[in-house]
């Protein structure tokens, strides 16, 4: 039997474009220290750190060699993690393995990108099957529109509901200290008239590219228990992967394979039945505006083709009955290999009660994804409540 | 059926931030000088200069600056027109070496070379190549 396996503390940093005041090694001991910080603990203190980082969005490979004094790797067991957008989520469930295991009591599940130092798009096109995707498209955009048309036509969402996703978003992220894009004035008309990347999608229903780290503690029960005044219990998780090549899922993002499957092997796991009632918040991974939309239907918070209605009736905004996002999601925040790791220590924050101005209110079961490759999906479902 | 192999090239640009410690350290080159830091607790001196001491963890805040001038620990040559010598150097006062080249001096001398000192290039830009290459301390 698994051990119980619970997220004690968390740090992040200021999320921005283009941190030029510290280099990689100085971005990431300023998530760590906070994490340490968080739980007043110190680095003796951690068995084993894991870390995730998607190469090459700093242009060059192993960035994490250069900067092992700021992740505190030093004569300690690690492992780095690389699957794309999962990986933030990857390490975190990593991380769960390595407690539940009974192998290590203490570890830490650090993401971290500086993606102002490489160039995105083509980090992006080495990524692609150099026969299907390179020669023809690639990159996130392009991808995502396609899907996006698609998704568009099987449920009649509009793009003006995909503009309101990104407008809760860019709102949400003006309570988060850390978030990177915050925008209090944004409207839908700014979504709907900024400038068309390709179709339906809009350059403010894209998530932007950002440097930043978090660095996530996960422990074993007396040590979660002693430590941690409310500790977030890991409740579940799952992992699901779908065929590569796009045209093998047409349907891509109206019927998301990988996601369906992961999530609903983690309600069965965690004893869910109706997700949009017995969950209390969301952190998802939205990296464009209608994916959102698409997410909430193939998560089953609503009926499929009714996605766009969720966001109509308000129901995931940070006052709904589920809300989605309140740190702001992907749309305003997105250093890429720390990304999903936010997803998860955003939803560690709510059950800790730790969230400020964007907690939830008595928030118990919170749900966390990562999403990636182009469409890998992880899930994690953590709890106020023991496993 | 012949093989079918397709050759494509990709680019890849970028930038590399440097940071607090690295960027006075490279200013400090192009001023022919040599910063170091020290770490508190294990007193190491790093070169080049660390703002965080990995194996402590903790920060480092004291700096300290180095003569251009210390010991050759290590070195290799590799062949070539002229041979291109390369070596470990550690600077006076410091725990770490730096990998640099060695110049003004044979392959078959290096035997007997200890003391090197540091010489600058008359152009310099802030980078690790300001320093042309070590040479011994005649």
């Amino acid at each position: 039997m698994p051990r119980r396996v619970a997220i004690i503390a968390t740090g992040q940093t200021k999320h921005a474009a283009r941190r030029l005041d510290v280099n990689i090694a100085e971005l990431i001991t300023e998530a760590v220290t906070r994490a340490l910080q968080d739980a007043d603990l110190t680095m003796r203190d951690i068995d084993a750190v894991l870390l995730g980082n998607m190469e090459p969005f700093e242009g060059f490979l192993f960035p994490e060699l250069w900067a092992v004094e700021g992740w505190g790797g030093y004569m300690k067991p690690s492992v780095k993690f690389n699957t794309g957008g999962t990986v933030g989520t990857t390490t975190a469930i990593a991380a769960y393995y390595y407690v539940a295991s009974g192998i290590y009591d203490t570890v830490m599940a650090i993401g971290f990108q500086k993606q102002s130092e490489g160039h995105t798009q083509t980090a992006i096109t080495t990524v692609g099957d150099p026969i299907w995707e390179r020669s023809v498209m690639a990159g996130a955009i392009g991808n995502f529109a396609v899907m996006a048309t698609t998704y568009m036509h099987e449920s009649g969402v509009t793009e003006e509901q995909a503009a309101k996703v990104a407008v809760k978003a860019r709102r949400n992220a003006c309570l988060n200290e850390y978030a990177h894009l915050q925008m209090p004035d944004i409207t839908v008309e700014d979504v709907l008239k900024s400038e068309m990347l390709a179709y339906p999608v809009k350059r403010l229903d894209m998530c932007p590219q950002s440097d930043g780290a978090v660095a996530v503690i996960f422990a074993e029960e007396s040590k979660a228990q002693r430590l941690a005044p409310r500790p977030a219990w890991i409740k579940a998780v799952a992992t699901a992967h779908e065929q590569q090549y796009m045209g093998d899922s047409p349907k891509r993002l109206a019927e998301m394979r990988s996601l369906i499957a992961a999530s609903r092997r983690a309600y069965q796991a965690a004893g869910i039945t109706n997700p949009r009632r017995e969950l209390d918040v969301a952190e998802i991974y939205e990296v464009a505006s209608f994916a959102e939309l698409a997410m909430y239907e193939n998560l089953g918070f609503c009926e499929r083709g009714e996605g766009g209605k969720l966001i109509d009736a308000g129901v995931t905004e940070l006052t709904g009955e589920l809300p989605v996002n309140p740190s702001g999601g992907v749309l305003s925040t997105n250093p890429i290999g720390a990304t999903a790791l936010i997803r998860v220590a955003e939803a560690a924050l709510q059950i800790m009660g730790k969230a400020g101005r964007r907690q939830v209110e008595g928030a118990r079961t919170a749900l966390a994804t990562g999403y990636g490759g182009n469409a890998w999906t992880d899930i994690l479902i953590l709890s106020r409540e023991k496993p | 059926m012949s093989e079918w192999i397709v050759r494509q090239k990709i680019r890849i640009p970028f930038q590399y931030t440097t940071g607090r410690a690295l960027t006075r350290f490279l200013t400090g080159l192009a001023e022919c000088r040599i910063w170091a830091t020290r770490c508190a607790e294990c007193a190491r001196v790093y070169v080049p200069p660390r703002s965080f001491c990995g194996r402590c963890w903790r920060e480092i805040t004291e700096w300290r600056e180095l003569p251009a001038e210390g010991e050759v620990m290590s070195y290799t040559v590799r062949p070539a027109d002229p041979p291109l010598i390369l070596g470990l150097i550690r600077l006076d006062g410091a725990d770490t070496a730096l990998v640099h080249r060695l110049g003004e001096v044979e392959p078959e001398e290096l035997e007997r070379v200890v003391r090197v000192r540091a010489v600058w290039r008359e152009d310099r830009t802030g980078s690790i190549l300001d320093i042309a290459y070590f040479a011994p301390v005649r």
